[in-house]
């Protein structure tokens, strides 16, 4: 038996639309956990540690609307969101995730789909923040 | 102006500001201190004071404890109501408020972090 601690934190997901990207296109988000770290397009969960996602949400609608799934070891889609555009935090009617959980030492990674054509002439950021809590044995 | 006047422009323009940044819940009413005590007030408590007080000094002819009085009460608001959450947010003290401070929920025993994290699921 270990003790285990529970933090919560939230994860910031980023990633750019190139211009001109034609609808149903895909492309990985990056992942930002600690500042001190940098954004990365994979995390590969602590031996010690076990990650669950309880939330996600987006300040506002994005400007290409997408939606994103969540990926365990590259292969296996645990979870798809709702389009970004109804997960605005605002929204009183906001759909919450189905929590998905990420054992010791899986590798997580988030790929977005584009839901619509992106602009001809300008990229497109898109910023997400997911809620996880991190189970840490100590 | 006034002397009593004086004292509660006072009163309500510092309480309220204060009480304004912190969406004026029912924090801009409670701890509230008065003459160096802290007394958890309501606003019923606070009329019953105000009233007690306007009584008592009005036989001695000052007003001068109450509008003192209503000036500690809009000081200590406006620390508590606004500058208190703004450094605590400079600190990241605010649970998920920035990636960089995370806040520990709570500790528990378990077999492994995985397992500890599937009995929340199924608790959830």
């Amino acid at each position: 038996m270990v003790k285990i601690k529970q933090v919560e934190q939230t994860v910031i997901l980023e990633g750019t639309v190139a211009a001109g990207l034609p609808k149903n296109s895909t492309f990985y988000m990056s992942v930002l956990l600690d500042p001190g770290l940098g954004a990365v397009q994979q995390i590969q969960i602590p031996p010690n540690e076990a990650w669950v996602f309880e939330d996600l949400y987006v300040k506002d609608a994005p400007g290409v609307d997408v939606l994103l799934t969540f990926q365990k070891n590259l292969t296996e889609n645990v979870m798809k969101t709702a389009p970004l555009s109804v997960l605005v935090v605002s929204n009183p009617a906001r759909p919450k995730i189905d929590k998905v959980l990420y054992e010791s030492n899986t590798i997580l990674t988030v790929v977005a789909q584009t839901l619509q054509d992106a602009p001809a002439n300008v990229p497109v950021t898109i910023i997400a923040y997911a809620k996880v809590r991190r189970f840490i044995a100590e | 102006m006034d002397e009593f006047l004086k004292g509660w422009r006072n009163y309500l323009i510092a309480g309220l500001g204060g009480g304004a940044f912190y969406g004026l819940t029912d924090a801009f009413l409670s701890g509230i201190k008065a003459e160096g005590q802290v007394l958890g007030v309501t606003i019923k408590d606070l009329l019953t004071l105000m009233i007690t007080k306007y009584f008592a000094d009005r036989t001695s002819g000052t007003w001068k404890t109450v509008f003192e009085g209503a000036t500690v009460i809009g000081v200590y608001k406006v620390f508590y109501g606004f500058i208190e959450p703004l450094i605590k947010g400079f600190l990241g003290k605010k649970e998920g408020a920035t990636t960089a401070s995370p806040s520990t929920t709570s500790t528990s025993v378990c077999e492994s972090a995985t397992e500890a994290a599937k009995a929340y699921i199924g608790s959830t």
